[in-house]
């Protein structure tokens, strides 16, 4: 009895002391494996975790909520005696602020959200969407055919007027005769998860003339997606740019070549958060025209990332902190896939437009800032 | 208007119309029947994911054994598949609400929250993504003429209207099936099966809002997404208020609201209008008729109501 009694008090001394540091994260709505925010979370936070686990001994939590239990998982990491929770969505920042001064030995870091005066173990972490929009709507802008681009939101919430507006200054700036077409799939949560909507708002955005439409809809987006996949291409194109070279040479997949006669164009969607580039390939081929002219990347895994590093090295610092351009947190995605798209040239310019944001002489309106 | 802009209107409005219709006729069948069928959303969600996995899992494993196969078959498959699953979740609903007497609402309540949570695990099992399935290939073709190009299901719930006109007020069947609606207990006294009637009226119900929900996922898509009924079998109840229980008035009403959503559509990329006042017309619609402001609506009056013999 006693060598039990003793096994489970150093069981217990061992669970409870051997680690150095004690990491969770609380997914937002959609889960871990959600393909794009909460997944990229993950990425960074496992990522730092695996790096660091050669010289600590790290043992990771994690939580799958909803709304409603957003606070539960929060509690019980911290219970646990977390050293740092990191928790993606803007939804969870109440939680947060209320929980973070329950306890102030665990740091807290919420992506995207906000709460009112944070204590020093609360850090609030923003994208500067505007600025990796702005640069894929000059990209947008640079190359419509139709001088006609589209823009499809999620739920009509500030921070995707963020997303909105920054695309509208890039597009103006390349274009000043464009035209953008803004389209919300709706004002609820569901909008986030409606792509048959999305899909009917890409079509009628096309029907006037959109040839290139940016998607910043969660899954809604695939919607988008789908029909730029789907339609492939339209007639009527009325303007010259350096896309009209570019997709003249690039051979075109079968199912084009099919479906789309002489004097047709190709359309694109432009992906958001992750680099959504590979889903415009329709027939598994990177010779082929690739239908994703970009995506706007938005790095939450830098963020998870470094706020791992940041609380092993003692360097965690709470407040706000804003991840832009000159930090690499937003940009635009260019492999292998949309490279054959875009002209060495187009890439220069977006090189040159990307510096002049960060020293400050291109200003893109935050719209969230307002 | 230009008329590619109108008939992209025309073309958007019926296949908003598409999923709402389906899933009211079926709601027709199983209110008609007195028993009131919420679990719409949730059996929409059940159909188009089991279309959508079950085209995909059998597309890889047809594409893996012969790359060349002619697999245009899959997507009729997969409606089979939907069809089945959503009138298997029908049939959960008619077992606790018919042969136990539990509270239909309650029942339904359960089934759309199950159809939150079931098809993350599912997902999850079968491809490590808790918010979409893996996009198939082989999805419903398009009929129509090029530039106005429609889903088959589009076709197929615009024909249905008719049919179950028909098979509601012309047949013996329905009149069985609105007789237990209506007076179970006299039904009864003439020798109906009221049980069984209630069950062909919700298991149908299943059926079509099962094939609501391919037609998200295969028919309109190329994959399911978590949640991506967005309501529409709430809308579809609503419309089949509006319509009054009845299948021409359900055709109305849904085209109402389908037409609303794309001229909503349209007008969010203007600022004329704000597109959700536009599309929050029809409900206000519904509860105008409702309330009883705009014509009656009269439910089938044993709706609700267990059957005790």
């Amino acid at each position: 009895m006693k060598k039990v009694l003793l096994l489970v008090a150093a069981l217990a001394f061992s669970v409870t002391f051997a680690q150095d540091f004690v990491m969770g994260i609380n997914f937002d709505a959609g889960g871990k494996f959600d393909g794009s925010f909460n997944e990229g979370t993950w990425n960074g936070f496992n990522k730092a975790i695996d790096e660091l686990s050669g010289d600590y001994d790290i043992e990771p939590l994690e939580f799958e909520g909803q709304p409603d239990t957003f606070a539960q998982g929060l509690r019980q990491m911290a219970n646990e005696g977390a050293d740092l929770i990191v928790a993606p969505g803007f939804s969870q920042a109440d939680a947060i602020h209320t929980i973070a001064a329950e306890f102030p030995d665990t740091n807290f870091v919420n992506l995207d959200g906000w709460a009112e005066s944070p204590a020093a173990n609360e850090l609030y972490v923003a994208f500067a969407e505007h600025q990796g929009s702005y640069l894929v709507g000059f990209l947008a802008g640079t190359m419509s055919q139709t001088g006609v681009v589209g823009f499809v939101g999620g739920m009509d919430i500030p921070l995707i007027h963020k997303f909105d507006l920054g695309y509208q200054e890039g597009v103006m700036a390349a274009c000043p005769d464009c035209t953008v077409i803004s389209n919300y799939v709706g004002v609820t949560p569901s909008a986030w998860n409606d792509p048959a909507k999305a899909k009917e708002l890409a079509t009628a955005q096309q029907a006037q003339g959109a040839d290139i439409i940016y998607a910043a809809a969660g899954a809604s987006g695939n919607g988008v997606i789908d029909f730029v996949n789907e339609t492939m291409c339209y007639m009527g194109a009325s303007r010259e740019t350096p896309l009209t070279a570019t997709s003249k040479v690039l051979p075109k997949s079968e199912a084009y070549k099919a479906k789309c006669g002489a004097g047709s164009q190709p359309l694109f969607f432009i992906g958001v958060d992750s680099n959504q580039n590979p889903r415009g390939d329709t027939d598994n081929n990177l010779r082929t025209l690739n239908h994703g002219l970009t995506s706007m990347l938005k790095r939450v895994d830098v963020a998870a990332y470094n706020a791992v590093n940041d609380v092993v090295n003692g360097e965690f610092q709470g407040g706000y902190l804003t991840l832009d351009l000159a930090a690499d947190g937003v940009g635009y995605a260019l492999d292998d896939y949309n490279k054959p798209l875009i002209p060495e040239a187009v890439v220069t310019d977006l090189a040159k437009i990307k510096e002049k944001i960060i020293s400050g002489a291109i200003m893109v309106t935050d719209y969230t800032a307002q | 208007m230009d008329t590619i802009v109108l008939l992209t209107l025309i073309g958007s409005a019926l296949r908003a119309t598409t999923p709402l219709l389906l899933a009211a006729l079926g709601g027709l069948f199983s209110e008609r029947a007195g028993v009131v069928n919420i679990a719409l959303e949730g059996i929409i969600l059940f159909g188009g994911l089991a279309a959508a996995i079950s085209v995909q899992q059998m597309e890889v494993r047809l594409l893996a054994a012969n790359p060349n196969a002619n697999l245009a078959y899959l997507p009729w498959l997969g409606l089979i598949f939907a069809a089945i699953i959503g009138g298997f979740v029908g049939w959960i609903h008619a077992v606790i609400s018919i042969r136990y007497k539990a509270d239909q609402i309650i029942s339904a309540t359960a089934i759309n929250l199950m159809a939150i949570g079931m098809p993350a695990l599912i997902l999850t099992g079968l491809y490590q993504n808790t918010t979409t399935s893996q996009p198939i290939q082989h999805r419903l073709p398009l009929w129509g003429v090029s530039g106005f190009q429609l889903s088959p299901l589009v076709y197929f719930a615009f024909l249905l209207v008719p049919v179950v006109y028909f098979v509601v007020f012309k047949t013996p069947f329905g009149l069985r099936l609105r007789a237990v609606g209506e007076h179970p207990e006299a039904a009864d006294s003439v020798g109906i099966n009221v049980r069984r009637m209630r069950y062909y009226g919700v298991i149908i119900s299943g059926v079509l809002a099962g094939l609501a929900g391919a037609f998200l996922s295969i028919g309109n898509l190329n994959q399911y997404v978590a949640n991506m009924s967005g309501g529409r079998g709430f809308i579809a109840l609503a419309a089949l208020i509006f319509g009054k229980w009845h299948p021409v008035g359900v055709l109305g009403a849904t085209l109402l609201f389908g037409a609303f959503q794309a001229a909503a559509t349209l007008l969010g990329g203007s600022n004329l209008l704000p597109p959700t006042i536009v599309e929050s017309i029809p409900f206000i619609l519904t509860m105008l008729v409702l309330a009883g402001f705009i014509g009656r609506a009269v439910a089938p009056k044993a709706v609700g109501k267990p059957f005790d013999k």
